[in-house]
C-alpha cells in the first residue's frame, strides 16, 4: 500500500473523532492530532484500535507516544505494515 | 502539587462497551487495574473511573514536573484503589512518583481530581473543544480577578460538561 493510500485510509479513520470540520478540511501530514485536530486522548485510543484493525498491525506504547502528528502515525503504520 | 482534573461524560463514554474488549484492556490498563475492573459490580463505569483518575494524575504531574510528554494510558498506574463512602480514592504512579487522586461518580459524569484543590463543574452548551477552552480560560480570568494572580488551573471538558480545578500556587 502506498503512503498516499495509507494517508487516505488514516484520514477516514480519524474523521469521526474530529468535531471541528474546519480543522478536518485542512488536515495534512503535519497536523497535530491533539492541538490542531482537537482529538482528545480517549479518542486517540479509539484511533489506535481502528488503525490496528484496518492495517492488521499492533501499536505498542512507544509508538503510541510518538504519534503526535499524522506524519508520525503514517511513518509508524508504514514501518509496521512493511515489516 | 499542581491541580489535575478530568471529567468523563458518561452517556458518551458508555456508548462503546469497554470492560471486555481485550485489546482496549491491554492498551489502557495495567494488570492491577484490570483486577479492579473485573471485581467491580459496575465494570463499565469502573473503566471510565480509572481512566479519569489516570488523566487527572497525568495533568498534575506534567505541570508539576514542567514535563511535556504525551499522555498514553500506561504512563499512569492506579494503585491502592479503595472506596470511602461516595468517594473513590487511589494513588497514581507515574514515572516513580505517587500522586493521590480521588473521584466521584455522578448520574451523568465522573469527576476525578488530585485532591486539595477547589473545583467547579460548569455545564456548557457550546460544542467543540476549542470553544470550551476559550470558555474555561475566561472563567479562569474571572477567578484570578476575584482571588489573585497566583492561582494554578487544570481544565477538562467532555460532552456538555466542563470542569475547572484551581489552587493557590503557595498551597501547592
Amino acid at each position: 500500500m502506498s503512503r498516499e493510500e495509507i494517508f487516505e485510509k488514516l484520514k477516514s479513520i480519524i474523521k469521526p473523532y474530529i468535531n471541528d470540520q474546519e480543522a478536518y478540511a485542512g488536515v495534512n501530514e503535519s497536523s497535530d492530532m491533539l492541538r490542531d485536530l482537537k482529538i482528545n486522548s480517549a479518542h486517540l485510543v479509539d484511533i489506535v484500535l481502528d488503525v490496528e484493525s484496518a492495517f492488521g498491525i499492533q501499536i505498542d506504547d512507544e509508538s503510541m507516544e510518538k504519534m503526535v502528528t499524522l506524519k508520525d502515525a503514517l511513518d509508524i503504520i508504514q514501518a509496521k505494515t512493511a515489516a | 502539587m499542581f491541580p489535575g482534573v478530568d471529567i468523563v461524560y458518561l452517556p458518551g463514554a458508555l456508548r462503546k462497551k469497554r470492560s471486555d474488549h481485550s485489546r482496549y484492556r491491554e492498551i489502557v490498563f495495567h494488570p492491577s487495574e484490570l483486577s479492579v475492573i473485573d471485581s467491580s459490580s459496575v465494570p463499565e463505569i469502573t473503566v471510565h473511573l480509572l481512566w479519569a483518575m489516570k488523566e487527572a494524575v497525568y495533568k498534575s504531574f506534567v505541570r508539576n514536573e514542567a514535563s511535556s510528554f504525551r499522555f498514553i494510558p500506561h504512563c499512569v498506574e492506579i494503585i491502592s484503589f479503595c472506596e470511602e463512602g461516595h468517594l473513590f480514592m487511589a494513588e497514581g504512579k507515574i514515572k516513580n512518583v505517587q500522586i493521590s487522586v480521588q473521584a466521584e461518580v455522578f448520574p451523568d459524569y465522573i469527576l476525578a481530581l488530585v485532591p486539595g484543590n477547589n473545583c467547579e463543574i460548569i455545564p456548557v452548551s457550546i460544542s467543540g473543544k476549542g470553544e470550551a477552552r476559550k470558555f474555561l480560560s475566561g472563567r479562569a480570568d474571572e477567578l484570578r480577578n476575584s482571588f489573585g494572580d497566583d492561582l494554578l488551573f487544570s481544565y477538562s471538558h467532555d460532552g456538555p460538561y466542563a470542569a475547572i480545578s484551581y489552587c493557590r500556587s503557595s498551597s501547592r
